[in-house]
């Protein structure tokens, strides 16, 4: 078994033509030859060296001939399988499919007063247990708040993956920092699952030691994984989305060739975070229809390319609150990014930029997630769906339609139905009180708080991952990094 | 030395230069000041006019971020020649204070930080860049090398973001923390996680770490 996520059946959204898709082709495969990409690790440069790249030590720059990468490119593999603890959660990454995960914000926030403050323990608990329950998150992103009240910085990572394990059988992505990925793998191993190492670029164009250092560990685990770019368009990349589009394209080729050269057939997908720059504060502005832009042509580009690839910046939005910017900027973006053909978006939780992270807008977001994949999953051509015998026997008025059998079978499959969005007659409406989204996701909340209970580990994995995180907390401690 | 009208007129034409972001002719009208003997001061005033009255635009919204750092980058390409002529005439230059700069450990974003880093030098800091994936004791050795008045860290992922907290302890054992003013920034960080630090200031934009700069050394 694995996640069905949803099936695209309708024609790709295109922005470019045949032969524009081969001139940005060729612009990446220009940069990746002329300019290059900075590794900044030594490990990297010796082993790309030794592959036929030109390296230049002084400026650690990395120049790939076209012939290598091309050849990478066609190691990749075009779908696979990522496997979760319970087989159910498995992931078949590729193809027509559609994944939904979440973003993440620093912090969680009062929803009332919109300002954010650090979760505490419980409540990270409790927000991994919503997405585990949320029937539109495929698996779990990296984490969905950077920690909680009075969690050590050095232990972030490792204590947001063990929880993460803990409370959601779901597959999840896991980052790095100080080289937390040891204890991620460890954890991982424990409890009979994989997990995705995301290894994120520093744009424009340069690889930090520490994602190498990344990777070669996940490669050597056998684990998939999953590079990210966050081009800023007009600051880490250039301004128009097609040199953007360019840019980042090269930055994740350039870790392809690496991991093909290292594991060939290796499993790897490409992520775009992009975004143009707000041009009077300098921050990324999420919201603008920019991103989108980007993300069509990137989408675009890499299923010619035949990889999996994913979009970031649905899951981030400019809005501060959960109102109607954050509405319509999640929500085309989520279109534009499943329309074009995406496969896994990040898109819930997200409340404002990267600064906070709410269940309640998660839950939102499961049903932007839903119309967005209904919206994608097209219609069958059939006799039944053109239903013309069920035309001829309703006929004109005073004939309808609602008591026919093909009415009650049909409109179940055929309707997407919001659990949050106020559908109420106008008059039930107000004998409810006047309720809206927001206050039926609050009640959701509660409602799969009481009801929802996630796979639980076994004793032995639990007590396993008590061992990794007192080894972690030993390791940063020796290094300085943990009192 | 020159009569005034035409003084004003090399001065203006180095004006000009850095509100049409022409750092070479920002660089060649310098020169040309400076070979005209007009006074080194005169020259840095005329910069500092420009790019003050680009920071009024760009306070205005009718400029943007490209455009700022358009003209601080065509006034830097003018800055060295004139400080050049300072130091050869031994003129004192009014110092606004002194700044150390980076990105901390585990993050290589270097174009916040950068920006931060050219308007406080515009604006008359001296500005040392310890540059991006700085451990803490890059700060703390550029603190005690040039005797900075402000630490300025920069961090633009969560992930990275605690480092700041980490070199604010680092300067709390080390004994420095009361010799610094202590300010942070980047993509992820807010007011509230800057205080829970212990930083002394946060600003979410460029132009208004430089306004907090300013205020740190006004006292």
């Amino acid at each position: 078994m694995a996640r069905r996520g949803f099936i695209r059946n309708v024609k790709p959204l295109e922005i470019l033509t045949e032969d524009q898709i081969w001139r940005v082709h060729r612009a990446t495969l220009d940069i990746l030859r002329k300019t290059g990409v900075t590794f900044k690790s030594e490990w990297a440069l010796d082993f790309l060296e030794g592959e036929g790249c030109t390296v230049d030590r002084s400026s650690m720059r990395v120049r790939f001939p076209e012939a290598l990468v091309e050849a990478c490119l066609r190691q990749a593999p075009s779908s696979y399988r990522v496997e979760a603890r319970n087989a159910d959660h498995d992931l078949i990454l590729g193809g027509n499919t559609l994944y939904f995960t979440h973003s993440a914000g620093m912090q969680t926030l009062n929803i009332d007063t919109y300002e954010p403050r650090d979760p505490t323990r419980a409540e990270y608990a409790d927000c991994v247990k919503v997405l585990d329950a949320l029937p539109t998150i495929d698996f779990l992103s990296c984490y969905p708040y950077f920690g909680y009240e009075k969690l050590p910085p050095a232990m972030a990572i490792p204590e947001s993956v063990a929880l993460k394990m803990r409370h959601s059988s779901k597959h999840q992505c896991t980052c790095y920092s100080s080289e937390s990925e040891i204890f991620n793998i460890q954890m991982a191993q424990a409890t009979g699952q994989e997990i995705t190492g995301t290894l994120t670029c520093s744009p424009p164009l340069t690889w930090g030691d520490d994602a190498v250092q990344a990777a070669r560990r996940m490669i050597d685990a056998g684990y998939p994984l999953a590079t990210v770019d966050g081009n800023v368009l007009g600051g880490t990349g250039p301004a128009t989305p097609l040199g953007n589009v360019a840019v980042a394209n090269a930055e994740h080729l350039s870790m392809i060739v690496l991991v093909q050269l290292i594991s060939p057939g290796h499993r790897i997908s490409v992520g775009h975070f992009a975004c143009p720059m707000n041009m009077r504060t300098g921050s990324p502005a999420f919201g603008q229809i920019g991103g989108s832009i980007s993300n069509v042509i990137w989408n675009q580009m890499w299923r010619h390319y035949r990889i999996p690839c994913s979009n970031g910046s649905p899951g981030y939005v400019d809005s501060k609150m959960i109102d109607f910017q954050a509405g319509y900027e999640k929500g085309i973006a989520a279109l534009a990014s499943a329309a074009s053909g995406v496969n896994f978006m990040l898109l819930h939780l997200g409340v404002s930029a990267e600064i906070s992270a709410h269940p309640v807008q998660a839950i939102l977001d499961d049903d932007i997630a839903g119309m967005v994949g209904r919206f994608i999953e097209g219609e069958i051509v059939s006799e039944e769906t053109l239903a013309l015998d069920v035309i001829e026997d309703v006929g004109p008025i005073p004939g309808h339609y609602l008591g026919q059998g093909h009415t009650r079978e049909w409109c179940r499959k055929e309707q997407f139905v919001p659990r949050t969005a106020e559908q109420s007659s106008y008059q039930e409406w107000i004998l409810k009180g006047k309720p809206s989204a927001l206050d039926h996701a609050r009640e959701r909340m509660e409602e799969i708080l009481d009801a929802h209970e996630p796979e639980p580990l076994n004793a032995d994995q639990e007590e396993e991952i008590r061992r990794i995180l007192d080894d972690a907390r030993a390791f940063y401690r020796k290094r300085g990094e943990l009192d | 030395m020159l009569e005034n009208n035409t003084s004003n007129d090399v001065l203006e034409h180095l004006k000009q230069a850095v509100l049409q972001y022409d750092g070479a002719a920002a660089r060649e009208w310098a020169e040309k000041a400076v070979d005209a003997g007009i006074d080194p001061l005169d020259g840095l005033a005329a910069l500092t006019e420009a790019i003050r009255s680009v920071g009024e635009g760009f306070g205005r919204g009718e400029l943007w971020l490209p455009d700022l750092i358009g003209a601080s980058d065509a006034m830097l390409e003018a800055t060295p020649v004139i400080q050049a002529e300072i130091d050869r005439r031994g003129v004192e230059r009014q110092k606004m204070g002194t700044v150390v700069i980076g990105t901390v450990k585990g993050d290589i974003h270097n174009i916040g930080k950068s920006m931060v880093a050219t308007l406080l030098t515009a604006e008359g800091f001296d500005v040392y860049d310890v540059g991006v994936d700085a451990p803490p004791e890059a700060f703390i050795n550029a603190i005690q090398e040039h005797g900075a008045d402000i630490l300025a860290l920069s961090a633009l992922m969560t992930t990275t973001a605690p480092q700041q907290r980490r070199v604010i302890e680092i300067l709390e054992e080390k004994g420095l923390r009361d010799a610094v003013k202590v300010m942070v920034g980047g993509g992820g960080i807010t007011e509230a996680f800057a205080e829970s630090i212990g930083a002394d200031g946060y600003d979410p934009t460029a132009p208004g770490a430089v306004r907090l700069a300013r205020s740190f050394v006004s006292g």
